[in-house]
Order: C-alpha cells, then sequence, then structure tokens
C-alpha cells in the first residue's frame, strides 16, 4: 500500500459513510443531512486528490509505478504526460470516478425533491466505480523499476485523443444522475416531478455521450488509417447504446412535460441508460469478449465484481418499477396518427429498437454461447438490422415535421406532402442514375431526403414569424437525417485501390495521376512520404506518415478534401528497391583496375582545372577503359557542384559500348570514385529507389456526416438558448 | 383510431424487428473454431493461432500478405489476407484470423492481433493499431 493507494481507500470509507448518511436523510432522518454532505466533500477531496497525485507522479517520470511506467516516458511532452493519465484502463477508472463525484456535487445542489433518496441512489451508483477503482488501482508498483517508460502510443498524442476520453466519461457519468432521479422517484413514490429536475440531465447526456462518439469517430477517420470512422465494435457500441437509449428518453421527457403522458416509459429509459453503461463497462472490461474485440481489455480480477454490480443494479431497479407500476399514473397521449405526439413515440420506439439491436449484437458472444460455439456476428449484422429502421426512422422524421403538436387538418398535411415527396423522388432517381443501384439504399435515399428537406422547410418557413432560434429541434433533425445519408453513401459506395507506387513513376489511381516521389526522414522514428496527385491542371501534395513505437507501427493518413467526396490515402509498408540489371557502379581508389561489364577500368586522376565555369566548382575523374575488342580510350566524366549548390553529374559516353559513365561520388583525401554505368542519358538509376504499397480510397458524400454534425451543433445551440431564454421570461 | 393502438403497433414492431434481428445474429454469426474444424466449414469462421514469424510473404502484383499460424498440436495452416497488416502485426503473440477456408488456405477478412503485455490491452492502443473495415 503506497499513498494513491490510502487515498483510494480512504475515499471510498468517506463514499460509503456519506452513501449511508443520505439513506438515513431519505428515511427522514434530518439528523444526518450535515455528516452525508461533509463526508460527500471529503471523498470528492479525496478522489482529486489521488487524481492530483497520479499527475505528479506522471510529471516526475516515477516509472516505479506500472500504470506511469506503461503509458509515459521521460521524453514525452508535459501535456501529453498529464493526458497519459487516462490512456489506460486504470487510469480511466478513476477520472471517471473523479468526474462522477464532481457532477454530484451539482446534482446535491438541484435536487429539490426527496434529495436523501437522489443522493444515496447517486452514491450507490458511485460506489460501482469505486469498486472498480481500488480493485485496478493506477497505484500498483512494478516488480522492477524499469530506466524509461513504455511511452505513449503516438496515435494518443493526438488533439481528439487528449479530450476525447474525458467528454464519453462525462456522459457515461451522467446517466448515474439519471438513475439517481429515477429511483429516488420510484422509492419515494412522487412519479411527477422527477422529469423537471432530470430532462436538463438527460440533454446533458445526449450532448456528451454524443460529442464523445463523435470526436472517437473523428480521430479514427483521422488517424487511423483504415479508412472508416465507426467499426461496430463492442468498446464502441457501449456508447452507442446508452446515447440511443437518452435520445429516446429525451423525447419521452418532451411529451412527459407538455401532456403527463410516459411517466412508466421515461422511468425505464432513464434506469435502462444507466444500465447499458454498466452492463457495456462489463462486457468490454471483464475480459468475456477478449477473442471477440481488439479494444476489450483482459480480465483484471474484477469480473466478479463486475456481474455482482451489474446484477445488482439490474434487480434493484427494474424491480422496484415492476413493484411501483401499479401506483404510477399517466395521462393518456395524443393517438391520432397526424399528431407530432404520435410521431415522437414511433420515433421513440424505432431509436429504441434500434438500439435493442446493437445490443444483441454486442453480446452475441455470450448469447451465443448458451445455445453452442460462441460466435461474434459480423459487421453485416448491424447493417442488416439497422438500414430498415434507418428506412422507417427516415419516414418518422419527414412526418414529424409536418403534423402539428395538435391534431391537423387532412387538408392541411396534404397540402404539405407534395414538394418534400418530389425532391426525394427525383434526387432518388438521381443517386440511381449515379450508380446506386442497391432497392433498399435507394429507399433509404428516398426517405433520408423527405425528413431532410421536410425539416429544413418547416425550419426556414417559420423564421420569418419565430426567428432562427425557435426551431432548433427542425434543424436537428435535419442534421441527423443529413449525416444518416452521408454514413450509408460513403460507406455502402466507397471504391478502393490498393497498389504498388514505384519512386517516379506516374500511376492513374481513383482518376487521379498519383506520383511517389520520395520518402523524408522527419525524425528517428518518423518517416514521411510524398505524393503528388494531379487532377487537370491542379496539382495536390499529399504527405502521409509512418511512425514506429514501442506499440507497433502507426500509419496516418492523409485526407484530401473535395466537395462531393474525399480522396482517403493510407500509406501500408515501404518496400527498397534494388538497382537495375543494367546500372552498374563500381568504387575505384587510384591506379586500381576493376571489371565491368567486360572491360577494365582503371581510376588515373583527378581533374580539377581544366573546367572551370565562373565560380562553379568541376571536378573530373580521368579512367582509362579498355574494351573487350582490346580498344583503350580515354574517358572524364565529371562532378560540378554550380553557386547555388546543385550538384550537376556530367556523362562521359564509352565509344564501343554504348554507355554512358558518370562520377557519382568522390574523395579527394583517399583517391577513391564511385563510378555508375549505364544505357541511361541520366543518373537517376543511381539514387536509392522505394516503392510505397498504398491504399487509396474515394469516399462520396462524406461531407453529408460532418455537415450534418454541424447541423446537429447548432440546432443544439439554438434550442438551449430558446429554453434558456423561456427560463429567465 | 383504437385505444390501444400504441401497444399493438409496438407488439407487432418488436415481433417483426425481433425477429430479423435473431434470423440475422443467425446468419452472421462466425463461430470461434480450431484449424481442423475451419477446414471443413463452409461458413465465416474465427480463428486463434500463433504466427510463424520466419514465413511471411507480400505479393505485391495481388497485395496478399500470406503468413502461417500454427497451434499447440503442431497443426498449420496458411492464411491469405488482402487487407492492410495491422501496425502491431510484429509485435503479436498471436492473432485472431476472421474469414473462411477455401483451396488450402485460409482467407482472412479481418485480422484481430492479441498482444503480450496486460498493458497493450488498453482500449485505445489496441483500437489504434487495428485495422477495422467500418463505416
Amino acid at each position: 500500500m503506497y499513498f494513491g493507494s490510502y487515498l483510494l481507500a480512504l475515499a471510498t470509507v468517506a463514499a460509503v459513510l456519506s452513501a449511508v448518511g443520505y439513506f438515513f436523510v431519505a428515511r427522514e432522518q434530518k439528523a444526518y443531512a450535515l455528516a452525508a454532505k461533509w463526508f460527500y466533500y471529503l471523498m470528492t477531496l479525496l478522489v482529486w486528490a489521488a487524481i492530483g497525485y497520479l499527475v505528479y507522479l506522471f510529471l516526475n517520470d516515477r516509472f516505479e509505478y506500472s500504470y506511469v511506467s506503461g503509458y509515459s516516458s521521460s521524453d514525452l511532452y508535459t501535456n501529453y504526460k498529464i493526458t497519459s493519465l487516462w490512456a489506460g484502463q486504470e487510469g480511466s477508472f478513476l477520472l471517471w470516478a473523479g468526474l462522477g463525484v464532481l457532477l454530484g456535487l451539482w446534482v446535491k445542489a438541484k435536487a429539490k425533491e426527496q434529495p436523501g433518496w437522489v443522493m444515496f441512489f447517486y452514491m450507490i451508483g458511485q460506489l460501482f466505480l469505486f469498486t472498480l477503482m481500488n480493485i485496478s488501482s493506477p497505484f500498483a508498483l512494478n516488480p522492477v523499476t524499469p530506466v524509461d517508460g513504455r511511452g505513449l502510443n503516438p496515435l494518443l498524442q493526438n488533439f481528439w485523443m487528449q479530450i476525447h476520453p474525458p467528454i464519453i466519461f462525462l456522459g457515461y457519468a451522467s446517466t448515474f444522475v439519471l438513475f439517481a432521479f429515477a429511483m429516488a422517484a420510484l422509492a419515494a413514490k412522487r412519479y411527477d416531478s422527477w422529469v423537471k429536475y432530470a430532462f436538463p440531465w438527460a440533454i446533458f447526456s445526449v450532448c456528451a455521450l454524443g460529442a464523445g462518439i463523435f470526436l472517437g469517430g473523428y480521430w479514427a477517420y483521422e488517424t487511423l488509417g483504415w479508412g472508416g470512422y465507426w467499426s461496430w465494435d463492442p468498446v464502441e457500441n457501449a456508447s452507442l447504446v446508452p446515447w440511443m437509449g437518452s435520445i429516446a428518453l429525451v423525447h419521452g421527457m418532451l411529451i412527459e412535460r407538455s401532456r403527463g403522458a410516459f411517466k412508466k416509459t421515461n422511468l425505464f429509459l432513464a434506469i435502462t441508460a444507466f444500465l447499458m453503461v454498466i452492463y457495456g463497462t462489463f462486457l468490454t472490461r471483464s475480459g468475456v469478449l477478449a477473442d471477440f474485440s481488439v479494444h476489450s481489455f483482459i480480465d483484471l480480477g474484477m469480473n466478479i465484481y463486475l456481474v455482482l454490480f451489474l446484477i445488482g443494479f439490474t434487480l434493484l431497479s427494474y424491480g422496484l418499477l415492476v413493484i411501483r407500476g401499479k401506483s404510477i399514473k399517466s395521462n393518456e397521449s395524443d393517438k391520432s396518427p397526424l399528431s407530432r405526439e404520435f410521431s415522437v413515440y414511433l420515433g421513440m420506439l424505432f431509436i429504441i429498437l434500434s438500439a435493442f439491436l446493437v445490443l444483441m449484437g454486442m453480446s452475441s458472444p455470450l448469447l451465443t454461447r448458451i445455445v453452442g460455439d460462441p460466435s461474434a456476428v459480423d459487421i453485416s449484422f448491424y447493417v442488416k438490422t439497422n438500414l430498415p429502421i434507418g428506412i422507417i426512422l427516415g419516414l418518422i422524421l419527414g412526418m414529424s415535421a409536418l403534423v402539428a403538436w395538435k391534431p391537423l387538418i387532412m387538408k392541411d398535411f396534404l397540402r404539405r406532402l407534395p414538394v418534400p415527396i418530389a425532391i426525394s423522388i427525383i434526387i432518388a432517381v438521381i443517386a440511381n442514375f449515379q450508380g446506386v443501384d442497391n432497392f433498399s439504399h435507394l429507399i433509404f435515399i428516398f426517405t433520408g431526403v423527405f425528413a431532410l428537406t421536410a425539416n429544413l422547410t418547416r425550419y426556414v418557413v417559420n423564421i420569418k414569424s419565430k426567428g432562427i432560434f425557435f426551431f432548433g429541434s427542425d434543424l436537428i433533425h435535419t442534421g441527423f437525417a443529413m449525416m444518416l445519408l452521408g454514413v450509408v453513401i460513403s460507406s455502402g459506395y466507397s471504391s478502393h485501390a490498393k497498389t504498388t507506387l514505384e519512386q517516379g513513376i506516374p500511376q492513374d489511381i481513383q482518376g487521379f495521376k498519383i506520383t511517389f516521389t520520395g520518402v523524408e526522414r522527419l525524425s528517428e522514428n518518423r518517416e514521411e512520404v510524398h505524393l503528388n496527385i494531379e487532377s487537370g491542371s491542379d496539382t495536390y501534395h499529399a504527405n502521409p506518415l509512418f511512425i514506429w513505437s514501442q506499440q507497433g507501427l502507426v500509419r496516418n493518413p492523409y485526407i484530401k478534401k473535395f466537395i462531393f467526396y474525399d480522396l482517403y490515402i493510407s500509406p501500408e509498408e515501404l518496400k527498397e528497391r534494388a538497382l537495375s540489371d543494367s546500372d552498374r557502379t563500381v568504387t575505384l581508389t587510384r591506379g586500381q583496375i576493376a571489371q565491368i561489364e567486360g572491360c577494365e577500368m582503371k581510376f588515373i586522376e583527378f581533374d580539377a582545372g581544366s573546367h572551370m565555369e565562373g565560380s562553379a566548382l568541376s571536378i573530373g575523374a580521368v579512367v582509362e577503359v579498355k574494351l573487350p575488342d582490346g580498344d583503350t580510350l580515354k574517358i572524364e566524366p565529371r562532378y560540378k557542384i554550380s553557386g547555388d549548390n546543385r550538384v550537376e553529374l556530367e556523362p562521359a559516353f564509352i565509344q564501343g559500348l554504348n554507355k554512358n559513365a558518370f562520377l557519382l561520388k568522390l574523395n579527394a583525401d583517399e583517391g577513391m570514385v564511385l563510378l555508375g554505368i549505364t544505357d541511361k542519358a541520366n543518373p537517376d538509376g543511381f539514387s536509392p529507389k522505394n516503392a510505397l504499397i498504398v491504399e487509396v480510397t474515394r469516399k462520396p458524400f462524406i461531407n453529408l456526416v460532418w455537415l450534418g454534425l454541424v447541423l446537429i451543433i447548432l440546432g443544439s445551440g439554438f434550442s438551449a438558448y430558446r429554453r434558456i431564454k423561456e427560463i429567465k421570461n | 383510431m383504437p385505444k390501444n393502438i400504441r401497444t399493438i403497433i409496438a407488439v407487432l414492431v418488436i415481433i417483426i424487428f425481433g425477429g430479423l434481428g435473431i434470423w440475422s445474429l443467425l446468419d452472421t454469426a462466425t463461430p470461434y473454431v480450431g484449424f481442423e474444424q475451419a477446414r471443413t466449414m463452409k461458413k465465416k469462421v474465427q480463428v486463434l493461432g500463433k504466427i510463424d514469424f520466419a514465413n511471411t510473404n507480400y505479393d505485391e502484383k495481388t497485395g496478399l500478405f500470406t503468413f502461417y499460424i500454427f497451434n499447440d498440436t503442431g497443426d498449420r495452416m496458411r492464411v491469405d489476407f488482402g487487407g492492410t497488416k495491422p501496425g502491431n502485426f510484429e509485435q503479436a503473440e498471436s492473432v485472431v484470423c476472421v474469414g473462411q477456408y477455401e483451396n488450402g488456405s485460409f482467407v482472412a477478412k479481418d485480422l484481430l492481433v492479441k498482444c503480450p503485455s496486460k498493458y497493450q490491452g488498453s482500449e485505445y492502443q489496441e483500437k489504434a493499431n487495428h485495422k477495422g473495415k467500418g463505416a
């Protein structure tokens, strides 16, 4: 046990005491409130002291700690030494707990009703993190202190990777808040007011999880070089499922706030979003998927705790929901199919369904283990099941923009229908001519464009009367539809070409003339590849990167963005090429004779003076050549350095052999020359050549993904602005 | 509209998509099998093996990376991989090959590299080195 471990152990004791205190507060024993509060503060302080101490260890290169030596090295930049804190499993649990206790301070201040229950259930959630944090502690020591650390994987030395984990853990931590409010409502049998307090947190969850997912995806696209931003890996799905759950919850809460409906559904969704975070943690951290996921951690001895917590939380929360179920009275929601409420209901249904199918896919090794050989599903599973849902969601999204919150007359609805439908049909037909031949993709494009145009139209039409901030939700829906379109088109219709580029020889790839011009060594472990890309009269320069590290080879792609597509250049391997058979070199010292190309060559002397041109330096090598037929001749290839330090090699033609001789290198002190004999009129053949194995991918309409994202962010900002203004008025 | 239309829709939709989910799951499941089983199965499977580093080859014409994996019983299997070699392949202790056995070799669509140190098991580091095939 060392200082850091003591901090964690004490923090855990304080957390337990605080939880017990809040339990008594919840049971109307108000005397415990003060103690519970102060134990909470003490816990917060201790957790952050532990985080601070770990940062201190990183900054001071304390490699006796295996977490520090595993993720840092003495030559690492200071800012990366700090972010190495969350580079691995142990530190990321600590960070997660740290963010959790901070959010708790805010929850404590805002929970006006049943604060005891809210904080009790919040602490129950925190104890999960505290348990894991103690079991896989970042303060474990190395048996032998290494001289230097292993260093941080170069891929993590990236801006997006520095901020992605804290944001995703903030998202995870926020689902604990939703759980606490929902459970408190159930425990205290007060089902009507919790949504008021939990609603901002649900929005917070959607934003944090969404931002974390997008940052991770953007990082993958920009730096990983496999050309994608999403690979349906369990670690990715573990954040996707709670995100979809919180999206459904926000929509359900909107209806509950306006009509008092969906009370049970919302309680269920708030609890489930939290349980999905716990389940995702179990799947990815317990080692049960170790054989199926590249990201999964091996079991660090916390498997049993993860299972116990998962079962405990599930029984406690769903059990309480079932027991209380009969006493929860909801209002009826509007069931007219032409109401916005009805489309919100359908939208929620399909989002939950999609989340459920993703959950099924990521759990497949466990599900199939029950019936036989454990099997993981192929990525096609996610596409097969989610494409039809995407199609239907597009339709629902479009419809939701065409119907108002109150029931409207059929005539009104029919009047709004033709324009979006017509645009969607036109775009789908154009897509078909452009090569989209898959029927379900065409249908998807149709409904996606329908959703996009219907929402965008509603937004634009209402700007005049309501201003740009009022219908932020329409902008979010527009962006969402746009993003889905971008995802399907860019992944379904990207074209790959893998080829070997010989240095200096252009090749036509993906409609571009691409030339591999050379390699530049930037540092000991970084090599930059230079490529020229020509298209008509335009020339671009691309420089993908190879980085070698203890963690393996990293290939940084180069992405050339165009309006309608990205050209994604992923370097795979460099190969050194030997000289061709017709290019021969020979090293000679003064007076030495060598056999080459069937003749005898003898280096006589240097000739420095006779060819002086201006200020340029020019040295010749006088070589005596005895041809195979016995004739002897003298040649004098020259090595020139001009005023601006350019080297020019002047060949000497060997009559009777039909070859050129070049003076490639010389050493005047030792009287040594390097001669090159070739058929060619230039010495290019003698500079060492490389070949680059490269994958060039054309990704159509990927900008729709990022543009959609911008609209979502913009729409969210507008909505937030509108709500804040409403509260102030 | 009947009063419980929402429930009816929900039940219908769940049955349809639940069925689609189960059917797709069975259709796309790639079981984890041994070498012998991999050779006889006519579907996509996953096999785990150690890499014979002395015997690897990249064919520039076909773009195929060929190597051999072996297991504890000494059984060897040839693997052909058309994708990008994972960045930490050289450091790998063993590798999971996802694909199908065809005409004397295992044609891998994806390689999952397994590293010896527990610290290389980091979520982001592994993701970093993995060549995925996603969207």
